[in-house]
C-alpha cells in the first residue's frame, strides 16, 4: 500500500485530525519536497528530452526527402547512433541519463534497419525489419539493464509475431486458422516472457518493477482470453486445446501470484479473464431469441459474479496487507 | 513505506488520535477493483435495459412510463446505495441507477428528437444531484464524467467553450491541491477530479476515438470539439493551470517566484505549452502529470504518462504539417528540454545525478 493509500486510510478512520494533515503528508513524503521535485523533474526533462530527440530523428527518416542522398541518410543514423552509445560509455552506466542513452540508441537502431530496406529495396517482409531489430539490440538490452529497453524488445518480438502471420498466414501449417494461430504464439510468448521476467525479478532488483510485469500479463491474458471466446463463437479443432490451456493458465497464476509473487492487480486480471468468458459463454448459450427474462438473468449472473470478485479481492488485499 | 514503520513514524510525531470507528472500517479498494465494478455495473446495466426494452417494450414507448420506471430505479438505487456499504449493494445499485438513467434518457429523446444540446443541461442537473446524494466512490467517478462531458458539449453549442475549458481545468487543479484540506469530503472530491480528467483525456483522444467509430455513433455533435478550439485555445487554459500549480507548489516548499530556479521552471511550464501549439492537447497531459506528482498519486501520473503517449502518437498522424516540419519541431524541442534540465541541474542548490530510480 502506498503512503498515500495509507494517509487516505488513517483518515477515514478517523486517527488522523484534520489539523495534523498536512504535516502528516509532509513528514512521509506523499507531498513532494524539494529533492522529489527537483528528482521529478530531472526524469522529466530527461526522458523527454531524449525521446523527442529520437522521434525527431525517426519522423525525419519517415519523410524519406528525395533530396538527401543515401549515403547522407546513413551516415546521420550512424553518426547519431554511435554519439548516443558514447554518451552511454562516458556516462556512470548505473545512472539514468546512461540508460536513456541506450534506450535512444536501441530505438535509432531501427530507424537504420528501416533505412536500409527503404534504399535498397531489399525485399524483406516487415516482421523481418521488427525480428532483427529485437535480436541486434539485444546486447544492449542484457548490458544496459533498464526495464524500458527490455520492454521495447518483448513489443519488437510481439510485432514481428503478428507481422510474419499477417504476411504467410500460418506457422507451418500448424492450425486452420491463421488468426488463432498467431493468438497462439503471442500467449506462449507472452506468458514464455512473463514467468522468465517474475523468476528473474526476484533476484534482479532493476527487474522488480510491478507496472512491467503487468504489462506483459495484460498481453498473456488477453490472448488466451481472446482465444477462448473464439472458441466459445466458432467452434475450431483446437478450441477444446484453448478452453483447457485458459483453465490451466488461471489455476496456475492464481497459485504463483497468490503463493509466490503476491500481486492483486494480476489476481483481479485473472477473475476479469473469467468473467468476460463465463458471461460470454452463459450470453452465447441462453440468448436463442427475443427473449427478456434471459437478459434480466444475464444481469443477476453479472452482478452475482462481480460481487463475487469484489469480495473475494477484497478479501485477498486484507491477507496481503496483514 | 510499510504500515507499521508509517503508523510509527506519525505516532512519535503526536500526529495520531485514536481511532473513531475501526470496526466500520473497511480497506480502500484499488483502483482496478473499482473499475471491475464499473466494468460489470455497466454490462449489467446494459442487459437490464435489454430486458426493460424487451419487456415493457409497448410501454416504453411512452414516455410518461419510461420517465416514471426510469426515476423509480434511480431512487431505489439512491436507497439501496445509502445502505451500510455492501459488496451485492454497490454492484445491484450501481446497475439499478445506469439502468434508470438510460431509461429517463430515453423518455427525453422523446421531447428533444435525438441527442442533441437541449439534452445535455438535463444530464448534467442529474449528475450533479447524484454526486450530492450517492455516496458510491465509482458512481461519483461516473457521474462526474458524464456531467462534464454533457456540459462540455452544452458550452460547445453556445459557443462559451473556451472559457469553459479554463475553468474546468482551474477546477481540476483546485480540487487536487485541496484534496485533502476537507477530509469530510475527501472522497467526493477525489471522486469529482477523476471525472474531471477522464473527461479531459475523452476529448484528448477524440481523434481515436472517432477514429474507431465509437463516439461519432453516439454524439455526432463532439466530433466539433477540436473545431471549436484553435491550438492556442488549448495551450492558454493548461498553461494557466500549470502555473497555478506550479506557484503553489514553489509557495508552499517556500520559494520565492523572483528566484531563478523559480523563474526557470516558470518559463519551461510556459515552453512546454507553447510546444502544445504544434502537438495537440500536450498540455493537458503535463497538466495532469504534473497533478500526480503533486500529490503522489500513481493513477493521475499514469494517466498522464498515457495521454502524453497518446497526443505524441497522434501527431504522427496529423496532416497539418509535414514529417520533415514535425521531426524538425521535435528534435529542437528534445535539445531544449535537455539544455533545461541542465540549466536546472547547475541552478540547484547541488547538482544532482539521478541513479535508476524509474
Amino acid at each position: 500500500m502506498s503512503n498515500r493509500s495509507q494517509i487516505i486510510d488513517l483518515i477515514e478512520r478517523g486517527a488522523l485530525p484534520a489539523e495534523n494533515i498536512d504535516t502528516a503528508l509532509t513528514l512521509v513524503k506523499v507531498l513532494p519536497d524539494n529533492s522529489a521535485w527537483r528528482a521529478f523533474i530531472d526524469k522529466f526533462l530527461l526522458f523527454s528530452g531524449g525521446m523527442s530527440l529520437a522521434a525527431g530523428v525517426i519522423f525525419f527518416f519517415a519523410y524519406n526527402w528525395a533530396e538527401f542522398g543515401r549515403f547522407a541518410k546513413f551516415t546521420i543514423a550512424e553518426v547519431l547512433i554511435v554519439l548516443s552509445v558514447l554518451a552511454y560509455w562516458r556516462l556512470d552506466s548505473q545512472s539514468l541519463s546512461a540508460k536513456v542513452a541506450l534506450l535512444v540508441s536501441t530505438l535509432l537502431l531501427g530507424v537504420l534497419l528501416a533505412l536500409y530496406g527503404q534504399i535498397y529495396q531489399t525485399g524483406a517482409d516487415p516482421w523481418q525489419l521488427f525480428f532483427y531489430w529485437a535480436l541486434l539490440m539485444l546486447p544492449w538490452a542484457l548490458i544496459g539493464q533498464f526495464v524500458p529497453i527490455w520492454l521495447v524488445w518483448v513489443s519488437l518480438l510481439n510485432l514481428a509475431l503478428m507481422q510474419y502471420h499477417l504476411t504467410f498466414r500460418s506457422t507451418m501449417g500448424l492450425m486452420q486458422n491463421p488468426g488463432t494461430e498467431m493468438l497462439w504464439w503471442l500467449f506462449l510468448f507472452n506468458t514464455g516472457v512473463l514467468l522468465m521476467w517474475e523468476y528473474l525479478a526476484t533476484s534482479r532488483k532493476w527487474l522488480a518493477k510491478r507496472w512491467a510485469a503487468r504489462l506483459i500479463g495484460w498481453a498473456s491474458g488477453s490472448s488466451i482470453t481472446y482465444l477462448v471466446l473464439s472458441s466459445i463463437f466458432s467452434y475450431e479443432s483446437t478450441s477444446l486445446l484453448s478452453i483447457v490451456v485458459w483453465i490451466i493458465w488461471l489455476l496456475t497464476f492464481y497459485q504463483l501470484y497468490r503463493r509466490i509473487w503476491p500481486d492483486l492487480f494480476m489476481l483481479a486480471g485473472l477473475m476479469l479473464s473469467f468473467g468476460i468468458v463465463a458471461f460470454t459463454f452463459f450470453a452465447r448459450h441462453m440468448i436463442t431469441g427475443w427473449n427478456a427474462p434471459v437478459f434480466l438473468l444475464l444481469a443477476i449472473i453479472i452482478i452475482g459474479m462481480g460481487t463475487g470478485a469484489s469480495i473475494w479481492l477484497k478479501r485477498l488485499q486484507k491477507e496481503m496487507q496483514a | 513505506m510499510s504500515t507499521n514503520a508509517l503508523r510509527l513514524t506519525l505516532q512519535s510525531a503526536g500526529l495520531l488520535v485514536k481511532e473513531q470507528s475501526p470496526e466500520l472500517h473497511l480497506a480502500e479498494s484499488p483502483w482496478y477493483v473499482k473499475a471491475l465494478l464499473g466494468l460489470s455495473g455497466w454490462l449489467a446495466a446494459l442487459c437490464l435495459l435489454i430486458f426493460f426494452g424487451f419487456w415493457l417494450q409497448s410501454l416504453l414507448l411512452n414516455v410518461s412510463v419510461s420517465l416514471t420506471i426510469g426515476s423509480a430505479l434511480i431512487v431505489t438505487a439512491i436507497v439501496i446505495l445509502r445502505l451500510p456499504k455492501n459488496e451485492f449493494y454497490e454492484h445491484l445499485g450501481f446497475a439499478a441507477s445506469l439502468t434508470g438513467q438510460g431509461l429517463l434518457l430515453l423518455a427525453l429523446t422523446h421531447y428533444t428528437d435525438g441527442l442533441n444540446k437541449q439534452l445535455y443541461l438535463p444530464i448534467v442537473f442529474v449528475q450533479i444531484a447524484l454526486i450530492v446524494l450517492i455516496p458510491s466512490y465509482t458512481h461519483r467517478v461516473y457521474s462526474s464524467f458524464i456531467a462534464t462531458v454533457a456540459l462540455t458539449l452544452f458550452m460547445m453549442s453556445v459557443g462559451y467553450l473556451w472559457i469553459f475549458k479554463i475553468i474546468v481545468l482551474l477546477s481540476m487543479c483546485w480540487l487536487w491541491l485541496n484534496e485533502f484540506h476537507y477530509p469530510k469530503h475527501m472522497k467526493m472530491i477525489q471522486a469529482v477530479g477523476y471525472g474531471l480528467i477522464l473527461s479531459e483525456i475523452m476529448f484528448t483522444n477524440m481523434y481515436a476515438l472517432f477514429f474507431f467509430n465509437i463516439l461519432g455513433q453516439l454524439i455526432p455533435a463532439a466530433s466539433q470539439f477540436d473545431a471549436w478550439l484553435s491550438p492556442w485555445m488549448h495551450a492558454i487554459p493548461a498553461t494557466l493551470a500549470m502555473l497555478f500549480i506550479a506557484r503553489q507548489q514553489l509557495k508552499q516548499l517556500g520559494h520565492s517566484l523572483s528566484q531563478p530556479v523559480s523563474l526557470i521552471l516558470l518559463a519551461l511550464i510556459v515552453a512546454l505549452n507553447a510546444l502544445s501549439l504544434q502537438i495537440d492537447h500536450l498540455g493537458i497531459g503535463l497538466l495532469i502529470l504534473l497533478l500526480g506528482c503533486a500529490g503522489s498519486n500513481r493513477i493521475l501520473i499514469g494517466l498522464g504518462i498515457f495521454t502524453l503517449l497518446s497526443t505524441v502518437m497522434s501527431y504522427y498522424y496529423f496532416l497539418e504539417t509535414t514529417l520533415l516540419v514535425k521531426s524538425q519541431i521535435l528534435f529542437i524541442s528534445g535539445l531544449t528540454l535537455l539544455v533545461f534540465r541542465w540549466i536546472i541541474q547547475r541552478l540547484s542548490y547541488k547538482p544532482m545525478e539521478l541513479k535508476d530510480v524509474s
